[in-house]
């Protein structure tokens, strides 16, 4: 595999490789699938590998080691595949999972509403029920790659008002080529255009859109965001950045014991943190929801994750160090700009703390 | 039996030996007293469970455990603010029975000395205060000295660490140093796992109070702040305790030196945060010399303090992954701990 990204990637700026996650190149994706890569966890008779979460675990932290532009096939790879394994009908399976496999199909999750962040239970998109299906009216946003998706699992209201709360809440899959649905890319202050915004006006959607129970949308999401929080991402945002300064480290004559002490404090933390997300993985490999670890390990590495950028720049110490690579700096700065967001997407941290708390015995 | 159902049966059984005879009204008695009545009583008690022998081969007479199953048995002694060096004598009796010496019967303690005009010194000794004997690394060999001949500094009165300090004139022949035992690593492997173990109990405490202490007319957990505030100690406290674990994850009686140093780092860090959250959220209580609290979370500041603190030990990691030239951080992390 190794080999594989060394070539694949050999003309990828690492300015671009520090996207992770967040870079999209569906070609890429489509290498993957052929190699076998994609949809490890899921069945062989839908087109996946039928591996352990591990065999993912392993794939993933290679990926994401060197930046590879993993965004076209990675919220299909990483949830919706597995929630549509669960939830889906057999056709429903049978449709989307050898597509997502092949990477021949793109998903984006449709959660967050203009008025529904943190507050995940008031969205007020809402479906109707039609003789062929349901009608779909309002708006998600923040929704990545958005633009470059095929489909949307979303969680829109099917019954009841905002006031019922997690009751009366589904979840849909859109495809995003039906008349009604508007995208709309959302410039970030990094200058890239990721996430959107979109709209739904009357899009008919046939009966089949429907995946999992009606009204069980809240139950489904909160396993969802357990496979969205648990995995080994939550460690590597920005790991291209430390592995850009390690190099440039190792050209010095001599390490500043304080770099040296960065260097040891981050890999100590890597370490465990790793170790943790790893005993996460084997519970859901056992079938557990482990809702309230997911939590607890996703808080702490956006805290490694974030302490990266700001401390690594400190560690520079740009004054006495003239020769500064630019290349490098250029990659902190994006990483510096960007970091906000790794305790943002996913959950917040106040949203996170709270759901431990909870786990505690609090409230 | 697989290795983690065989670490919970002995930690348990460890675990009731301790609530039986180490209350912490106990506890405080020997604080007081030193090495006395009641800290002979309790180390024969320790002594006669076998579990000191944890690490010994069976050959000698011990358990002949690996450290990655003594583990539970160290969080232990954590847990339940132990004031007898059994960790650490544990691991001594390891290291005599290896270098075939005669294993007294008291506590050992474990320490790097150096030697200044003659007089060999350990700085900080965590047991200082309770141990009969200290198994000291000094010039690269292993030596034995007797506590009864040392100077004690304690750090505080009531404190547990200090400085030991032998005159020269006293000094036995050193033994050789087994192949590959390192004292430091050895005792920040044992400290990170009693830090583990003390944190664990700090949480609970801090929990506990919370969904008790009303004030406002409801109880303190159920405010937000305090609410996230537990959630940091409780964040804190599970990395301490996989820390701790990958700190004695080790087929030998010894510790792996990488995996020990992650261990001492992340676990000295956790000591620190988790013991300042837990005064804050007990308030005034916390202060008392009654309350329980401050039994733990003054040994969490020394055990922090004594065999490396974090800075020490990341400078050490750090080193090691700047010079691990071909390796990107994932592959010095995969090699260190897997």
């Amino acid at each position: 595999m190794r080999e594989f990204l060394r070539s694949a990637l050999a003309d990828l700026l690492a300015e671009r490789r520090a996207r992770s996650w967040g870079g999209f190149d569906a070609d890429f994706s489509r290498a993957l699938a052929q190699r076998g890569w994609l949809g490890l966890m899921l069945p062989v008779a839908y087109g996946g590998a039928g591996k352990s979460p591990f065999a993912r675990f392993v794939v993933v932290e290679e990926l994401l080691n060197v930046g590879a532009p993993v965004a076209a096939h990675w919220i299909a790879d990483r949830q919706s595949g597995p929630v549509i394994l669960k939830y889906g009908t057999e056709s429903q399976r049978q449709f989307y999972l050898p597509k997502i496999c092949r990477a021949e199909a793109f998903f984006c999750i449709g959660m967050s509403e203009p008025n529904s962040g943190s507050d995940l239970a008031s969205v007020t998109s809402r479906a109707t029920k039609t003789i062929a299906g349901w009608r779909l009216n309002g708006q998600k946003v923040w929704t990545t790659h958005a633009h470059q998706s095929h489909y949307m699992i979303a969680l829109v209201r099917t019954s009841g008002t905002t006031e019922s709360r997690h009751e009366g809440l589904s979840q849909l899959i859109i495809d995003l080529a039906l008349p009604g649905v508007t995208i709309r890319p959302i410039r970030d202050l990094t200058g890239d255009a990721n996430f959107c915004e979109v709209f739904f006006q009357d899009v008919e959607l046939t009966d089949d859109a429907l995946i999992g129970n009606e009204g069980g949308g809240w139950q489904q999401v909160t396993a969802e965001l357990a496979y969205e929080r648990s995995g080994p991402e939550r460690l590597y945002s920005s790991v291209v950045l430390l592995n850009e300064w390690l190099a440039w480290l190792r050209t010095l004559t001599a390490v500043r014991s304080e770099s040296l002490a960065l260097a040891g404090r981050i890999v100590a933390w890597h370490a465990v943190l790793r170790e943790l997300s790893i005993a996460i993985t084997g519970k859901l490999a056992r079938g557990e929801s482990p809702v309230v670890e997911a939590a607890l390990v996703k808080d702490l590495g956006t805290e490694l994750e974030q302490f990266l950028p700001i401390a690594i720049a400190d560690a520079l110490d740009s004054e006495s160090n003239p020769a500064l690579p630019v290349e490098l700096l250029r990659i902190m700065t994006y990483v510096t700009q960007v970091a906000p967001s790794f305790s943002l997407r996913g959950g917040t941290r106040e949203v996170l703390r709270g759901m431990i708390a909870r786990g505690l015995g609090l409230r | 039996m697989s290795d983690e159902s065989q670490q919970d049966i002995i930690s348990e059984s460890f675990d009731r030996l301790l609530q039986e005879f180490f209350t912490l009204k106990t506890i405080r008695t020997i604080e007081h007293e030193g090495i006395g009545a009641s800290s002979a009583l309790l180390w024969q008690k320790l002594d006669e469970s076998g579990f000191v022998d944890a690490l010994v081969p069976e050959a000698k007479g011990g358990s002949g455990l690996t450290l990655a199953l003594a583990h539970g048995l160290l969080e232990s002694c954590g847990r339940h603010a132990l004031p007898l060096p059994m960790g650490e004598t544990i691991i001594a009796r390891a290291l005599l029975a290896a270098a075939n010496y005669p294993v007294p019967s008291e506590p050992i303690a474990l320490g790097c000395a150096v030697q200044e005009g003659g007089d060999v010194i350990c700085r900080l000794t965590p047991y200082a205060r309770t141990a009969d004997f200290d198994l000291l690394a000094l010039h690269g060999k292993l030596v034995l000295l007797s506590c009864a001949l040392a100077q004690r500094a304690l750090l505080a009165p009531n404190g547990g660490a200090g400085e030991l300090r032998w005159p020269a004139a006293i000094l036995p022949s050193a033994l050789d140093m087994p192949a590959g035992a390192n004292i430091r690593h050895a005792q920040a492997s044992v400290l990170a796992a009693q830090i583990a173990g003390a944190l664990s109990q700090v949480l609970s405490m801090t929990l506990r109070y919370a969904n008790e202490r009303v004030q406002f007319g409801k109880p303190i957990g159920k405010f937000q702040a305090v609410q996230h505030q537990i959630a940091v100690m409780a964040e804190h406290t599970a990395m301490a305790r996989m820390a701790a674990r990958i700190g004695c994850d080790s087929p030998s009686h010894l510790p792996d030196v990488r995996r020990a140093a992650i261990a001492k780092s992340v676990a000295s860090e956790a000591a620190a945060s988790v013991a300042s959250l837990g005064h804050a959220l007990h308030g005034a209580i916390g202060m008392t010399e009654e309350y329980d609290l401050q039994l733990f979370t003054r040994r969490l500041h020394e055990w922090r303090l004594c065999a490396g603190t974090e800075s020490y030990w990341n400078r050490e990691l750090g080193a090691g992954l700047v010079q691990a030239r071909d390796h990107s951080m994932l592959d010095f992390v995969r090699a260190s701990v897997l």
